[in-house]
């Protein structure tokens, strides 16, 4: 009996051994399977989700040279703008592509509708200036999914870049905006802007015309942020709690600051050529020959004995003139124009009773620099006098009697060169742009132009195309953006920008766009500053000096306004929404 | 017939003495103790990889949401609320969120922009061995153009029964294992670096008498897909 039973044991325990291990096997096995099909299906929708990516990136970069592709219908030819890892075949009569990217072991489907340039909601729901891209991707067998709504960004997304430093030297900043969204001031330098960790917060961000803090407001920096001298990077919290937005420093994402051209600043199409070079109102010294009428009178009204003379009289003196010199530095100007009726700044001799009228018969400038040629130079002119370079053209006019250049509304004065107004002795002219939204006016000057001398005030553009700005303008107060036009001021420099306040009282004013090539800077001369619209210092620093109260207000309604859209259909897009 | 009967009878006999049977059931003990043994030691192996295996599935689900959530979030809605237990830290962090992507109602008119009308929020519990907790919540009075900012109750809705926390309109526990949570938004490069460890107890070791005690950590680099403007 024992024989059988001692077989039966063994037999037993061999099988369950064998049970036990082959549950486990299999139990391993089919873990292991189940990773090792996670991993897979991981990886494959990972590969499609990486196709989709790549998808969006092909059809951004599409219509971001062309803002009309995908408006018309395809007509099913291959895309040979792709890379050689990715095929694409615009599917025909539709608004579909179709390819696929064989690095990815995928395939694709992208149907994009495109509303960029329309102002209108369109009927399938894409919102205006919008396109809407959906993209399939499947990577053997596994799909993936992504809608996105790309839009047409703003050239410039705040109301101050810098690629350089940005010192704000001011009693306050505030930081506004009358975008719904952002509120931006960004640098990729050191920003130093007045205290906001210690007693009244003298940096803050608010909505515009509002003591409401803006908590979408934010100043960005690659570099580090100094506020009343304090690097904020251990105080953040503090920073953002009093500012009421949000302070980064040594930020470390990359953001580009177009890189605007000339002519890429909305002009008037009429140009009117002028004479480039400088005109420079001074005084000279000049003998001066005249007539008065004069009368004199005994006793009282009415008079006993009155006499009616003419005097002729002649003096040396001081007198306002403009001088231009066709060439900068030349020794002695080109062309010298006096009015013929200015008396203000003429002294008569003392004449018997009162002076009724003078009359000027001649002017003789007596120049006393070395070589100066006064003998081509004295222009007696009337009270105006043109500049254009096409004589007889007449429109660009220079107020010798009131020290006013009035530029035509609606045309483009170009000066090939210089153009510089400038300031000897005497007082400074006034330099007049248009003076409604709808008439302003336009310099472009193929290198500098130089108004700081003067006072610049209306509406208009300056352009110096490959030299500096530089101007004192006057502080304008009302903001008004329509669609006939805008009330600010463009200041474009291939070099340095730079504004000086001419008056060291009130408030002054700046609506527009500023854009230096390089540096911007601007003398506040003590006084409240406000700058409406956006400004660019591309590849330098910003600086703000002798300011009281400045406050920045990004206004994208000015960029429309001003500039034109890219050349050849190019558009900047921006992503809106990512859906998956 | 008869010789060979008590042949057999005989070779029988011999083969049931006591030594024979005291050295084969020894074999079989011995062999019973190896079969033991192994089975033991790979239930132990077993349990140790499926312990190890249930982090790693933890570990993945986690990620996979949170990537999910923070790639279709905006950055300017997220916040952190740092929170430090027995020296781990046990964060909770929000994010803007939409109830349902497919309706069209959730969309700002005219612009297209997502009107956040909820927050996802994820959290470990403050116990002794946390559970990671993800929730939806619907804060009253949405903003007619959504949530911009970010949510400003985080910090008193992060509690350790998640049944507590008030306009929870969906709770999912990811893990019971949490040891250590640690958030961090990043403004300056827009990302939220997440770093996790779980942590779980099980049995023997095999091979040895120590407990089985198990972690993983991860950390996650995530950036938000739907940041407007783009910071």
């Amino acid at each position: 009996m024992r024989v059988p039973i001692q077989k039966g044991i063994a037999l037993i325990s061999v099988m369950m051994v064998m049970g036990v291990l082959l549950m486990m096997t299999i139990s391993f096995i089919q873990v292991n399977r189940d990773n090792i099909a996670q991993v897979n299906s991981s990886e494959k929708r990972d590969r499609a989700q990486a196709a989709c990516a790549a998808v969006y990136n092909y059809v951004l970069y599409r219509l971001e040279h062309d803002k009309t592709f995908g408006t018309a219908p395809f007509s099913g030819e291959k895309d040979t703008i792709a890379a050689p890892e990715m095929r694409v075949t615009e599917v025909a009569a539709s608004n579909r592509l179709e390819g696929e990217i064989p690095a990815l072991q995928a395939t694709f489907t992208a149907t994009l509708s495109n509303n960029l340039n329309v102002d209108a909601t369109s009927v399938t729901g894409v919102p205006a200036h919008s396109a809407l891209l959906e993209v399939t991707c499947d990577s053997n067998g596994i799909q993936r999914s992504v809608e996105t709504l790309i839009r047409v960004a703003p050239l410039f997304d705040s109301s101050a870049l810098s690629r350089g430093s940005m010192n704000i030297e001011a009693n306050s900043f505030r930081v506004r905006s009358r975008d719904k969204y952002r509120n931006l001031v960004r640098s990729e330098g050191e920003v130093r802007v007045p205290s906001v960790l210690s007693g009244t917060p003298r940096t803050r961000f608010l909505e515009p015309e509002s003591n409401v803090t803006d908590s979408k407001g934010m100043i960005w920096a690659k570099d580090k942020i100094f506020a009343g001298g304090d690097d904020i990077a251990g105080d953040l919290l503090d920073a953002n709690s009093n500012s009421g937005g949000r302070f980064v420093p040594e930020a470390k994402q990359h953001f580009q600051i177009h890189d605007l051209q000339a002519s890429d600043i909305q002009l008037p199409t009429s140009t009117i050529p002028v004479r480039a070079g400088e005109y420079r109102f001074t005084m000279a010294t000049a003998t001066i020959k005249a007539v008065s009428a004069h009368h004199y009178e005994e006793g009282s009204w009415p008079f006993e004995h009155r006499e009616d003379a003419e005097t002729p009289w002649e003096t040396t003196q001081l007198i306002h003139v403009m001088e231009y010199y066709e060439k900068p530095g030349q020794p002695s100007p080109t062309r010298v124009f006096r009015s013929n009726t200015r008396l203000d700044d003429i002294k008569p001799p003392d004449l018997r009773g009162t002076i009724d009228s003078t009359t000027v018969t001649d002017v003789q400038i007596v120049y006393d620099t070395p070589g100066a040629n006064s003998a081509a130079v004295p222009v007696i002119a009337n009270d105006t006098v043109y500049i254009d370079e096409v004589e007889g053209s007449n429109k660009v006019a220079v107020d010798l009697l009131n020290q006013r250049i009035v530029l035509p509304p609606g045309e483009t004065v170009s000066a090939n060169g210089d153009f510089k107004v400038t300031t000897e002795r005497g007082e400074p002219p006034f330099i007049e742009l248009g003076s409604t939204s709808s008439d302003r006016a336009a310099i472009v000057a193929d290198g500098t132009i130089n108004l700081e001398a003067g006072v610049t005030g209306g509406f208009g553009t300056l352009v110096a195309k490959s030299g500096d700005l530089l101007l004192r303008p006057e502080g304008t107060l009302a903001v008004d953006v329509t669609s006939n036009g805008y009330d600010g001021l463009v200041a474009y420099a291939g070099q340095d920008v730079i504004l000086k306040n001419p008056s060291d009282s009130g408030r002054w004013t700046f609506n527009g766009l500023v854009y230096a090539s390089r540096n911007f800077k601007f003398d506040a001369n003590n006084a409240d500053t406000r700058l409406e619209g956006t400004l660019v210092a591309r590849d330098g620093n910003i600086d703000f000096l002798k300011a009281g109260d400045v406050d920045f207000v990004y206004n994208p309604d000015y960029l429309d306004a001003m500039l034109k859209g890219l050349p050849e259909n190019r558009v900047e897009l921006e992503r809106v929404y990512w859906k998956e | 017939m008869k010789t060979e009967a008590c042949s057999w009878r005989h070779q029988v006999a011999s083969g049931n003495s006591l030594l024979e049977l005291v050295v084969s059931m020894s074999v079989l003990l011995a062999i019973l103790a190896l079969v033991v043994a192994i089975m033991i030691y790979g239930v132990r192996m077993f349990g140790h990889t499926s312990l190890r295996q249930g982090l790693e599935g933890d570990a993945r689900r986690i990620s996979s949401r949170l990537k999910k959530d923070l790639a279709l979030s905006d950055f300017h809605t997220v916040s952190v609320q740092e929170r430090l237990v027995s020296g781990l830290r046990r964060d909770g962090v929000g994010l803007g969120s939409l109830s349902d992507w497919n309706d069209p109602s959730n969309f700002q008119a005219g612009l297209g922009l997502p009107r956040w009308n909820r927050y996802t929020v994820y959290y470990a519990t403050q116990e002794a061995t946390g559970r990671l907790v993800r929730q939806d919540i619907e804060p009253p009075g949405i903003p007619l153009a959504g949530w911009n900012s970010p949510y400003s109750a985080l910090s008193s809705n992060l509690r350790d029964d998640p049944t507590l926390n008030t306009s929870v309109v969906s709770s999912t526990v990811l893990s019971s294992q949490v040891e250590h949570f640690e958030c961090r938004a990043d403004v300056s490069e827009n990302t939220v670096t997440v770093v996790c460890r779980l942590r779980e107890k099980g049995q023997n070791v095999a091979g040895t008498n120590k407990k089985g005690d198990e972690s993983i950590q991860f950390r996650l680099l995530l950036k938000t897909k739907n940041t407007w403007p783009d910071i």
